[in-house]
């Protein structure tokens, strides 16, 4: 899972519920098809399993052992606190989502990524077969890597990645390395310190199974363990197109499909193809090898090329905070995560600007890491999320930023500021052209503690000798 | 004009025993309340009230055998004046704050009511202010000014582009519309005096003042650290269901807003060393902030509003503070940014992650730092900021702003006011 499966375009998202089913015996079946850390090299299809609070009781581990996993994690993205950390309000809240809401809870997600749509389908007609016959209820949603690399509002994207030794993913121009330990529970983090590992009671079984903590009856359960964050993101393409074009018009822009284009762009920071507006500030240039290779302290200090409030500074601020670029850097190492978002639904067809053909389509948006409070939702709450970010003073993210309310319940307009001299510009009245539909936090279990998933609780024998 | 001084004040009373629960009651069903009336207060930048439970020392003993109610502002001036103009704002609610605080007299008198605020307040050991000099009406004024200056670059604009002006032609544009509204509304535009100069040599006596017992501090801690160590083995789980609960009701009460108010107890370690040694620290840390004459930052931290630490009588040691942002993003930076000033001050205190020369290790040892952060945090029944939409960056950029429209333009400062827009 530490790839982004390139090779694997075709996948397909199970939602899992273990009520009334025979989850450890599914497990034990389909415990074999599961991609380990060392078979990623070879071809094949992928699949993976991740687990939330909720599926791992159901599993056998109680109270005591979901105690050592992380608070986010045991509390689930749709609990209040986390709603209001990650900005999941009003129309994003978890009461209206499609899975991972209080009515309609998830316990395990698998993710089956194949090389193309036969295999595809060959693979899942077999999971269904399992699913059906252990009783473990399922909603599927189909999603895909774009052939064009572009996501719905047609921007090149997971451009920038951190580079994790070990992860075997070839490391571009401009990838910060990050710690181990930032994506893999059990290694150095980004302080030098190991984040907690989850552990559980010991079990019985003829499997390898994670190693006992030393003086204690309990396993490292979450050894080579990661959180999974994920989150059904549904995108108005028709909106987010409309927008521009008409502030193109109100500004009585000669060409119109070409303004509009790069106000999107300054929106996102990047154009369509993937090319920063550090690198290109006027027009699209074609791309040269090196898509994530800049900085923003030196190359735009006043934010005249890439607003500051664009969303790749807001995802990923590199060195634009610190006294100097190798502390602003540092500290934003410590808010990083791998990402493997897949695209659902169908590309809006038709040219500038769009008509909606009312077909939902959006973003599954996968992030992996060892710390959700550290990294993921600190990402969402303070440098998206926030209105005051980057000396900024009352915008949120143009794309994925919350609707805010004041005092008196009325919301807050959202506005987008453009550095330019003599002053800045300003776009006011932005839709909000992406909403939450789902969402929950899994936590990703290496092979042994997926071994010790399936084997019998049994630790009353146990304590007994 | 006259420089406006920000103090800190914090009045401690025992609650009598048994209403506890009463004045927490009170205190929530009326939080709106409290805070509609602080809002007519002219002289309070932020306040909360909050109950102090007992709490636990090093030796598990029950440290105050009763809760106390603390009171505390950041506020504009003098403290008669203050007490004055919160009881013209609160009137009789003050009387339902206070209703079980031993002591109280009750607010019919203004004599007896300041005593009782005199008496009953203590010093804080250490007070930070990030954006000192700025009174209420001030940071009022040019969030206004602000507004005004915003709705005039709109009527200017076609779309989202201000229409092409020369840049002063547009900058004295603006500075005409802050002197209408500025006039109209009785605002202040132009230099405030801040007070902010510090005397360098003061500064410097004043780091050197005492040596000697700094010095022992540090000589010493090597002993005191070793000792730590032997009783961190009987150290307290953090996961107690008391705590989590605790844990969830905080968690559940912040990042409402763009700011956050943050309370903290915790017990100091026993014997005589430590409330010496943080003594000499509080000392230190202070000295070092003034000679860096860090003005909007504590300690390169740039979203801390006002910032104290305040001693209680019966060893232990309180921490208020009001800052923008996430509780995570605030933390994280007490651990990139301060580690070692807070470890100095906090190493002295029960349970605080192991520490080296009491400066070392402490909060570099991030989760330990944060559990221990939100074990000792107190829930906070009623909190209130004067201006919650405004970080520390905006009070002082508007500032900037003000100062900059009440000026006589050239090319270089016009250029450098409309980049504060």
């Amino acid at each position: 899972m530490l790839f982004a499966y390139k090779q694997h375009p075709r996948s397909r998202f199970y939602l899992l519920r273990f009520d009334g089913g025979e989850p450890r015996e599914w497990l034990r079946r389909v415990l074999t098809d599961v991609t380990s850390g060392e078979e990623e090299k070879a071809g094949k299809y992928r699949f993976n399993l991740a687990f939330s609070a909720r599926g791992l009781r159901a599993l056998g581990l109680d109270d005591e052992d979901l105690d050592t996993f992380q608070r986010e994690f045991v509390q689930g993205m749709a609990h209040p606190e986390r709603s209001y950390v990650l900005g999941d309000r009003y129309a994003d809240d978890p009461a209206g989502w499609h899975w991972g809401g209080p009515t309609e809870p998830v316990d395990a997600v698998a993710m089956l990524y194949a090389r193309n749509d036969e295999e595809l389908l060959e693979r899942a007609a077999e999971l269904d077969i399992l699913l059906d016959k252990y009783a473990i209820g399922h909603r599927v949603e189909d999603v895909a890597l774009p052939e064009d690399g572009r996501e719905h509002f047609g921007f090149a994207d997971g451009l920038a990645q951190p580079f994790i030794r070990g992860s075997g993913r070839r490391r571009q121009p401009g990838d910060v390395k990050i710690a181990t330990g930032e994506l893999v529970l059990g290694y150095p983090n980004a302080y030098g310190l190991v984040t907690s590992v989850p552990n559980a009671k010991r079990r019985r079984g003829t499997r390898e199974h994670p190693d006992l903590l030393p003086g204690m009856q309990r396993v490292s359960f979450g050894h080579n363990g990661t959180y999974l964050v994920l989150r059904k993101l549904q995108q108005d393409v028709a909106a987010f197109w409309q927008y521009c074009w008409d502030a193109a018009l109100a500004e009585q822009a000669p060409n119109l499909a070409e303004r509009a284009k790069l106000i999107a762009a300054r929106f996102i920071g990047r154009w369509p193809n993937g090319v920063a507006l550090v690198q290109a500030p006027e027009a699209e240039a074609p791309p040269a090898a090196g898509l994530n290779d800049f900085n923003f302290r030196e190359r735009d200090p006043d934010g005249l090329k890439c607003p500051f409030g664009a969303h790749i500074r807001r995802a990923n601020p590199r060195d634009m905070f610190g006294e100097t670029a190798k502390e602003g850097l540092h500290d934003a190492n410590l808010h990083r995560i791998v990402r493997r978002g897949r695209a659902y639904g169908p590309k809006l067809a038709g040219s500038l600007p769009q008509r909606d053909d009312g077909v939902p389509r959006g973003l599954y948006f996968v992030a992996l890491n060892a710390n959700l409070r550290r990294q993921f939702e600190f990402i969402q709450q303070t440098w998206l999320n926030s209105c005051k970010f980057a000396g900024l003073s009352a915008e949120r993210d143009p794309l994925v930023g919350k609707q805010a309310f004041d005092f008196d319940d009325q919301p807050v307009p959202r506005i987008f500021s453009v550095q330019a001299r003599p002053v800045r510009q300003r776009y006011e009245g932005l839709p909000r052209v992406v909403q939450v539909r789902g969402g929950e936090y899994f936590f990703m279990p290496g092979m042994r503690a997926l071994n010790f998933l399936c084997d019998g609780v049994e630790t009353e024998r146990l304590e007994r000798k | 004009m006259s420089v406006v001084r920000q103090q800190a004040l914090t009045v401690v009373a025992p609650i009598s025993s048994g209403n506890e629960a009463a004045a927490d009651q009170w205190l929530r069903e009326n939080r709106r309340e409290l805070q509609r009336g602080l809002s007519r207060s002219t002289t309070t930048h932020f306040a909360r009230w909050v109950l102090l439970p007992p709490t636990l020392d090093e030796a598990g003993l029950r440290i105050g055998p009763q809760h106390l109610l603390a009171f505390e502002t950041n506020f504009d001036g003098e403290l008669p004046e203050h007490v004055a103009d919160l009881r013209a704002s609160l009137g009789s609610l003050l009387d339902g704050a206070f209703a079980h605080a031993e002591g109280y007299p009750g607010a019919e008198s203004l004599d007896k009511l300041a005593e009782f605020f005199r008496s009953r307040s203590l010093r804080a050991a250490a007070f930070y202010i990030a954006h000192g000099g700025l009174s209420v009406p001030v940071v009022h004024g040019d969030a206004a000014i602000k507004r005004a200056v915003e709705d005039r670059l709109r009527e200017l604009s076609r779309g989202a582009q201000v229409v092409a002006q020369e840049p002063l032609q547009l900058a004295r544009e603006l500075q005409r519309t802050a002197r209408g509204v500025a006039a109209n509304a009785g605002l202040t535009l132009g230099h405030v005096e801040r007070g902010l100069r510090e005397n360098p040599a003061g500064v410097l006596a004043r780091a050197f003042a005492r040596p000697f017992g700094v010095l022992l501090a540090f000589l010493l801690s090597p002993f005191y650290e070793l000792r730590d160590e032997l009783v961190r083995k009987r150290q307290p789980s953090f996961a107690t269901p008391e705590l989590k609960a605790k844990r969830d009701g905080i968690g559940l009460e912040e990042d409402r807003v763009d700011q956050n108010g943050l309370t903290h107890m915790v017990a100091i370690k026993p014997g005589w060393y430590r409330p010496f040694a943080l003594k000499m620290m509080v000392y230190l840390v202070t000295a070092l902030a003034d000679a860096g004459a860090l003005v909007g930052r504590l300690g390169g931290i740039q979203t801390i509003h006002f910032a104290r630490w305040v001693a209680l009588p019966d060893r232990r040691l309180l921490f208020f503070s009001n800052y923008d942002g996430s509780w995570e993003a605030y933390l994280g930076d007490f651990i990139d940014k301060a580690s070692m000033g807070l470890t100095m001050i906090w190493t002295n205190t029960v349970w605080y992650p192991k520490t080296r020369l009491l400066l070392f290790k402490g909060a570099k040892d991030e989760e330990a730092f944060k559990t221990w952060t939100r074990a000792c945090q107190v829930p906070t029944q009623v909190w209130y900021s004067a201006y919650p939409t405004l970080s520390v960056n905006d009070v002082l950029q508007n500032a900037k702003l003000r100062t900059l429209l009440g000026s006589e333009l050239d090319a270089a400062s016009s250029a450098q006011l409309l980049a504060l827009l």
